[in-house]
């Protein structure tokens, strides 16, 4: 992707490591490493090739391209993207007028890439939740407010007005979704940027997992409808995900919102949770994944399913992936494994209805 | 780009010939082993200059007919060091002095040093000057994945040639082979040091803000924006990659404003050029530590201009405000003399007092006495050593 790639790089790398420290936020869905397409993009990114990265989006917004571990690459593009315009600077202002500058000039001399047209909108959007932030509402000024209002309407009016040649890419529509979250659209709304989305890159499953977030009974949804959603999804992408999306999707969910109340204030149902995991992983093996599977086991208190997936792991343990507070999470679900079934009270309700807490997908 | 300990093997072959010279000081003239390890070691330095990394993504033949000019320049190298040898044994002789080991190899170092400089900065004949801008334009940055950016010289210029079409190819190596026969030789019209520098100019346009209505500009790429934009670094506390990134910016920038092309050429090269500060400056001071505190004492003296014995003039020019302190300082001129180069200009050498005179220039509490009007504040500094070349005390002298 690069010109010449295979050589040190310290100060690309230093900004990646930096750059990292965002992605790791983000909700990668199956790597705990850094996939090397995201990396590359980041450095094409911080070089400002344009060039670069405009090949590898032409190449990646049609096709499946799809990762022996089931993440498909349009996601690990968009995570390098992502991670050069939230780069963790100490003057986040000057950094985004600039990068809003150079997206606008890389547009205007690429008024045919779609990419050119999303980056500045993304970076527009980006340039929102400076002002937003990430804390609680309640701790955002009225006048941030205002502002985060303003650039996400920005953005989704430069999209508008680009629509010929952003909205021919289902990384707009993946945008639009995040924008329009923002901006509380109606979920009818958004489902047609989905399904717009949808029909220019049936594989690009970012779309499923961006939809979810206005289902969340928080938000517009409630569990029904979120049920049906992920129910209807899951079916979707049967042909290459089997039953996979469920998990992931419920995974996310609770990641967004339930935490440990998953099983008990959703519809999720460990048993077809579990059978998702098995499929995705009997299709896609990927020790990051089956590190999530015992986990979710550990908090649905399904011993078996833990210790047989422990012992699958072996070596390849990432505590990383183990929930919100990852090496407490992990050390105790391992002791937990060791014990004797009779020490544990809860031992055998799993199988009836799952008490996972999943915090990862 | 990899700026890691690279320039280190070049200064080693002096500081060897340092540790020898004790024994070899009062001698009437080199021994054999002692001519071989001169010549040995820079030769060394010269063939690793002129070798292209193989990991470097280049075109087989342009690799090929490279690397054929390269071996010839190192064939040409090998005869010219032991006539400069011989020309500073004379030098040692004519001053009275037996042939100084230690002096003749600094000596020999500084010359080859000046000669990569001058090779740098030398402008090629109208279609090169033209064709290398527009490489320079259009190409990409070489400013990452070259493993030894110190010793990058050639590389990068070959690079540079493989970023226009093929067919200027042939023309643009036939051009390198000719500036390559100048080494040794006077350079005439060669340009001066342009005014800003580079650097200068280019963070005046960028204190003014990111690019707007009112002042366009081209933006910086996210890495260097994240540096000067987002963590509000000065030049000094650029990385060598960053600051390779401004240069091609700049350079950019300079034409989309207007600038004429061979000054655009020339500020470029100015800045690009790798001096004795560039390849050992960090060697010997650290950055950031050259600044005495004492206002009315004199700078110290870089420790890079000692241990070449480079001694001269600097003429700086500060910008005032209305009270009399110091708002901006440069240097204007430079005249200075490094022991082994004669006959051309010093050009490795003339900004190895830059850094230490500005920073004397804008010290804290420092205070001048307005000229009338907006003139700037002019003054000269001299640079001396003691005979013995390791007086202690420092010679900066304000005139």
């Amino acid at each position: 992707m690069t010109p010449i790639p295979r050589s040190p790089r310290p100060l690309l790398r230093r900004l990646t490591i930096w750059a990292l420290a965002v992605c790791a936020a983000m909700p990668v869905l199956a790597r705990a490493e850094t996939a090397a397409l995201t990396t590359e993009t980041m450095d094409a990114f911080f070089k400002g090739d344009f060039a670069a990265l405009d090949k590898e989006n032409e190449r990646l917004k049609q096709g499946k391209h799809i990762g022996a571990d089931g993440g498909i690459d349009l996601e690990y593009f968009r995570l390098g993207l992502n991670a050069v315009i939230n780069n963790r600077v100490d003057h986040r202002e000057p950094y985004l007028r600039e990068m809003e500058a150079l997206t606008l000039q890389w547009a205007t001399e690429h008024p045919k890439s779609s990419l050119a047209h999303i980056l500045h909108a993304q970076v527009l959007e980006a340039h929102a939740w400076s002002y937003r932030g990430g804390g609680y509402a309640k701790d955002v000024p009225p006048e941030a407010w205002a502002d985060f209002r303003k650039y996400l309407q920005r953005a989704a009016k430069y999209l508008q007005d680009h629509a010929d040649v952003a909205l021919a890419d289902s990384s707009a529509h993946d945008l639009l979704l995040d924008i329009g979250n923002g901006l509380g659209w109606d979920i009818g709304t958004l489902r047609t940027i989905q399904q717009e989305g949808l029909k220019r890159n049936p594989n690009d499953v970012m779309l499923y997992f961006d939809m979810l977030n206005p289902l969340l009974p928080k938000w517009q949804g409630d569990a029904k409808i979120l049920d049906q959603y992920i129910r209807e999804v899951t079916k979707q992408t049967q042909a290459d995900y089997g039953t996979g999306m469920y998990g992931r999707l419920y995974a996310l969910a609770a990641e967004k919102e339930y935490g440990h109340a998953l099983f008990e204030n959703s519809l999720a149902d460990w048993p077809t949770m579990k059978k998702s995991y098995e499929d995705m992983l009997s299709r896609f093996p990927s020790p990051g994944r089956l590190n999530r599977y015992a986990y979710m086991a550990c908090l649905a208190k399904d011993r078996p399913t833990l210790v047989t997936v422990l012992a699958q792991i072996g070596k390849k343990i990432d505590a990383s992936l183990w929930g919100p507070n990852p090496e407490r999470s992990l050390e105790s679900c391992q002791r937990w494994a060791k014990e004797a079934p009779s020490e544990t009270k809860d031992d055998g309700k799993a199988h009836k209805k799952g008490q996972a807490n999943p915090a990862s997908l | 780009m990899s700026f890691a300990s690279t320039s280190k093997a070049l200064l080693a072959v002096a500081l060897a010939c340092t540790l020898a010279c004790t024994q070899a000081a009062t001698a009437p003239e080199f021994s054999d082993d002692m001519r071989t390890q001169i010549t040995q070691g820079l030769r060394h330095e010269v063939a690793r200059i002129f070798s292209l990394d193989k990991d470097i993504p280049l075109d087989p033949a342009l690799r090929a007919a490279a690397e054929k000019i390269a071996e010839e320049h190192v064939a040409r190298f090998d005869k010219l060091l032991p006539v400069w040898l011989s020309e500073e044994a004379a030098v040692e002789s004519l001053a009275g002095k037996p042939p100084s080991f230690r002096a003749a190899s600094t000596a020999l170092l500084a010359r080859l040093l000046n000669e990569l400089a001058l090779w740098q900065i030398e402008p090629g004949d109208a279609h090169y000057e033209t064709a290398t801008l527009t490489a320079l334009r259009n190409g990409p940055d070489v400013c990452y994945g070259i493993r030894d950016s110190l010793a990058a010289d050639f590389t990068v210029r070959i690079l540079r040639i493989q970023a226009l079409p093929a067919a200027e190819r042939e023309a643009m190596l036939a051009s390198e082979r000719q500036l390559l026969t100048h080494w040794g030789q006077a350079r005439a019209n060669l340009a001066p040091w342009p005014d800003p520098l580079p650097q200068q100019a280019a963070y005046a346009l960028l204190r003014r803000g990111p690019p707007a209505g009112d002042h366009p500009r081209l933006a910086l790429p996210p890495g260097l924006a994240s540096a000067v934009m987002g963590k509000g670094a000065d030049y000094a506390a650029l990385q060598p990659g960053e600051r390779c990134v401004l240069q091609y910016w700049w350079l950019r920038e300079s034409l989309r404003q207007g600038s004429a092309p061979a000054a655009v050429l020339n500020a470029f090269r100015y800045d690009t050029m790798l001096t004795a500060i560039a390849r050992y400056g960090s060697t010997f001071d650290k950055p950031g530590v050259a600044t005495g505190k004492d206002v009315a004492g004199p700078p110290p003296y870089p420790s890079v201009a000692k241990f070449f014995a480079a001694t001269g003039v600097t003429t700086v020019s500060v910008q005032l405000d209305r009270d009399g302190n110091p708002l901006q300082a440069s240097v204007i001129g430079r005249k200075i003399q490094v022991p082994g180069i004669r006959g051309v200009r010093p050009v490795a050498f003339e900004n190895a007092f830059d850094d230490a005179i500005v920073k004397y220039a804008m010290q804290e509490d420092r205070h001048y006495d307005k000229p009338s009007g907006d003139a700037p504040f002019k003054f000269q500094m001299v640079w001396n050593l003691d005979d013995d070349n390791d007086a202690k005390a420092s010679k900066g002298t304000k005139q």
